[in-house]
């Protein structure tokens, strides 16, 4: 048996807690039994056992598969696994079915308890909140969702205790609240179903498809018509196998396994084509164009998307991923010895994502390159330049702002304000080397992080202040597509910090204290 | 056994490890000294493959740390200087956790645990919770745990800390059992002397550095070796007998004891036969070991 799933049952479980849960949960559901709420019991049943699950699990078990490395480091008994023959996967299992081991012996009961009451005499299907014609598929839905919230919880804690960004319940209680909000908003069953408008809007084809698998709507994706229900378990069984892998792979980092980035690259990969496939509609055609929408058109938004998508993982990758700069010396004697392997092996994955994220952007340029016809685009500053907030509310402002990129989405203008936008990631990624690869390496992604916010919100504010307002492009996402001298701009401030990099690299290699 | 080539660590843009070089023989005890932040925990971990060097190499019984460490993991016992112990388990339950984590089978785990709580003297407390046992206690489980699965290289960093003296003398007693049966062994530790009873060789580390590593058995009988002479009553013929002898050198003497360094290795025995022979009634004589402080100190 795995002796780290043995270790944990063995201090989970004795003859008392054994017993105690179930007799617990059996006061609950009796008084929920006999108590006089609406509807018939075997309903109340139902709707208490379903309430207690997600309660045991979001409030309980979460927390107890986020705490388990945080225990391991806080009681020092991680380097001894990490030295021992155990593989990442059983410690994997170990931690996350044995560290949670006990609520999820609460969870199994309500879950049963569920079951049984969905088959009494007099349940009333219709009467469930969240009520749908395929009653064991829902209860299936929650399972997948619970079982999302107790891994990704384990593997953004995992990271936090890599990184050595804390070991406290702060660290715990983040990953849990973190968990909480995103598995209400994932593709699930709704705990209220979505209003009927919506549902019907979201089964139009249009940039409101993508609201379609957040209410349970029948899903486009790349033009296929999917099922509501099918595509929420195909989603939540593959975000599941996802988060499993990632938190395998946090492990094997942990335990000094060398190798290519694999998870990574292919994780990326499938979320680019995953919210590509939502975004491909022709949104010109839907915001009043004459034209006929071709196939080009249509896959406008896809590279589009699939580009945000790919900036938004490069950001979370650059700042989660961990960054010693022992690693980087290694990578880049493997780069200087020319050692493929070694390159391969020692490969960052910043650098990886920072790759896709390249090729994101060099494939929508393409199909912009390839494209018989381009449109005029919006000058979105001057947009918003004459856009008065005092008669319209900030809603109307996104409206504006959603509806004129959409339409300008297939200018040849938008992919270069997104190279100047690409030019600000690898400043904001030279940053954050910049302060990881300093002596006071311990802080430094909240260092970085507050540099950001000087750059992305304090000055721009203080440029406005003293009304420089055409300034402000040259530190934020030009909104002024084409803006040459903003794009020339983001890039100074790029090549600016790699030089700094540079500078501090060859002290590092030197043997200098910087 | 382990070898160490051009090593280098850093901490962000402080380099705790520079240009560490050396070669440990099979069934060495090599005493790992120096002063606190040295670089000695940083030194063991990197062997034990816990953590990845700026540059260089460590190989451990053939096999490359950086490309292999989890084979290198499966031959390592190590004992960080915090060490912790899952505090609600029974100690049996702990040992057979390590067991199965170091991937003994049933059998092999049963002789293991056996064999390391009877070395460590746990034998009499396996149904004990390990939040009852004492401090010393808890040194000896965790060193058991360590090593339970007997690796051939074991790193221990400041194992004696927290020990009291009859439990420091086991331990000594254990590493030399350990190192006699083959097992090479690095031992971190201030308390010099100790390290005196099991060491093979000594290394001292100082700001990262690697400032000397000799091996302490070969110094004790070669040059160099002190020699504490005291007579049952004092003679003038003391020093007489002292200078005319040519392989020594005369460090301190007066008509009842004397101080010598010997030249070569054998001259002890000679010394004390020409002090015989001179008459003198010799109380006490007294080689002296080339001690890890002097190795220390330098």
């Amino acid at each position: 048996m795995n002796p780290e799933l043995l270790r944990n049952l063995r201090l989970e479980f004795s003859l008392q807690r054994l017993l105690a849960l179930p007799a617990v949960l059996a006061v609950v559901f009796a008084l929920v039994w006999f108590s006089d709420w609406t509807q018939h019991p075997a309903t109340r049943l139902y709707i208490s056992a379903v309430v207690m699950l997600y309660a045991i699990i979001l409030l309980w078990g979460v927390r107890r598969s986020a705490g388990s490395l945080a225990r391991e480091l806080s009681n020092d008994t991680w380097d001894a696994q990490r030295i021992s023959a155990m593989s990442a996967g059983e410690l994997l299992t170990g931690k996350l079915l044995g560290g949670a081991s006990y609520p999820l012996y609460g969870a199994l009961l309500c879950l049963c308890v569920a079951l049984v009451a969905s088959f009494l005499e007099g349940f009333n299907q219709d009467s469930v909140l969240w009520s749908s014609e395929q009653l064991r598929l829902e209860l299936l839905l929650h399972v997948l969702r619970l079982a999302l919230a107790m891994v990704i919880a384990f593997f953004v804690a995992t990271v936090l205790m890599i990184r050595r960004m804390g070991r406290t319940g702060v660290s715990v209680t983040l990953c849990q609240v973190l968990v909480i909000v995103l598995i209400f908003t994932l593709p699930g069953p709704g705990v209220v179903p979505g209003p009927e408008s919506v549902v019907e809007l979201a089964n139009r084809q249009g940039p409101f498809a993508w609201v379609a698998p957040f209410v349970g709507a029948d899903t486009m994706w790349y033009g296929i018509e999917i099922p509501g229900n099918v595509f929420r378990v195909l989603t939540l069984s593959l975000l599941l196998l996802w988060s499993l892998l990632w938190a395998r792979n946090a492990l094997r980092v942990e335990l000094q396994f060398r190798g290519p980035r694999w998870t990574l690259a292919a994780s990326m990969l499938f979320f680019l084509v995953y919210f590509g496939g939502l975004a491909y509609f022709d949104f010109a055609w839907l915001l009043g164009s004459a034209e006929e929408p071709s196939l080009l058109r249509k896959l406008y938004p896809v590279t589009f998307s699939v580009w945000v998508m790919a900036s938004i993982i490069a950001y979370a990758v650059i700042f989660l991923a961990p960054k010693s700069s022992n690693e980087f010396q290694r990578f880049s004697s493997c780069l200087s010895q020319r050692n493929l392997r070694g390159v391969v092996a020692d490969l960052p994955s910043w650098l990886v994502a920072l790759d896709i994220t390249l090729f994101a952007l060099l494939a929508h340029l393409i199909l912009v390159a390839v494209s018989p016809a381009s449109q005029g685009a919006t000058d979105l500053g001057e947009l918003l330049d004459g856009f008065e907030l005092v008669e319209n509310t900030p809603l109307d402002m996104l409206a504006t702002v959603a509806s004129a990129i959409l339409g300008n989405i297939g200018d040849w203008r938008v992919p270069l304000g997104l190279l100047g936008f690409y030019g600000l990631l690898v400043r904001d990624l030279s940053v954050v080397l910049l302060l990881n690869l300093g002596s006071k390496s311990g802080r430094a992604d909240l260092t970085a992080l507050l540099y950001l916010v000087v750059l992305y919100a304090v000055l721009p504010a203080l440029l406005y202040v003293i009304d420089w307002d055409r300034q402000v492009a040259y530190l934020l996402p030009s909104v002024r597509f084409g803006d040459g001298d903003a794009l020339a701009m983001h890039w100074i401030q790029a090549l600016a910090m790699l030089a700094l990099l540079t500078w501090r690299w060859r002290r590092l290699s030197a043997g200098k204290s910087s | 056994m382990i070898r160490v080539e051009s090593l280098d660590f850093d901490y962000g843009s402080v380099r705790a490890l520079f240009d560490v070089n050396f070669e440990i023989q099979e069934g060495s005890v090599v005493a790992l000294v120096g002063p606190n932040g040295s670089g000695k925990t940083t030194l063991m971990r990197t062997i034990a493959g816990l953590q990845t060097p700026a540059r260089g190499k460590v190989f451990l019984n053939g096999l490359d740390v950086s490309e292999e460490p989890r084979k290198v993991h499966r031959q390592i016992g190590f004992l960080p200087d915090f060490f912790g112990l899952y505090d609600d388990l029974l100690v049996r339950h702990s040992l057979e956790f390590h067991a199965g984590a170091k991937k003994l089978s049933k059998e092999q785990a049963s002789q293991a645990i056996d064999w390391a709580a009877t070395s460590l003297g746990l034998e009499f407390r396996p149904d004990q919770l390990v939040r009852e046992l004492s401090r010393g206690n808890r040194q000896r489980l965790a060193i058991a745990q360590a090593i339970l699965h007997r690796p051939p290289v074991a790193l221990l960093d400041e194992p004696a800390s927290g020990l009291d003296p009859d439990a420091r003398r086991q331990l000594s007693s254990l590493i030399q059992g350990l190192g006699d049966s083959g097992m090479t062994l690095i031992v971190s530790s201030h308390i010099l002397r100790e390290l005196e009873d099991y060491a093979t060789h000594v290394m001292v580390l100082r700001e990262g550095r690697m400032v000397s590593f000799e091996a302490i058995t070969e110094a004790q009988g070669t040059e160099g070796q002190f020699v504490e002479i005291v007579l049952a009553e004092p003679s003038e013929r003391l020093k007489d007998v002292l200078a005319r002898y040519e392989q020594l050198t005369l460090v301190s003497a007066d008509d009842r004891s004397a101080r010598v360094e010997l030249q070569a290795q054998g001259e002890a025995s000679k010394l004390l036969s020409a002090l015989v022979a001179a008459g003198l009634h010799v109380q006490r004589f007294d080689p002296q070991s080339r001690s890890v402080e002097q190795v220390y100190f330098g």
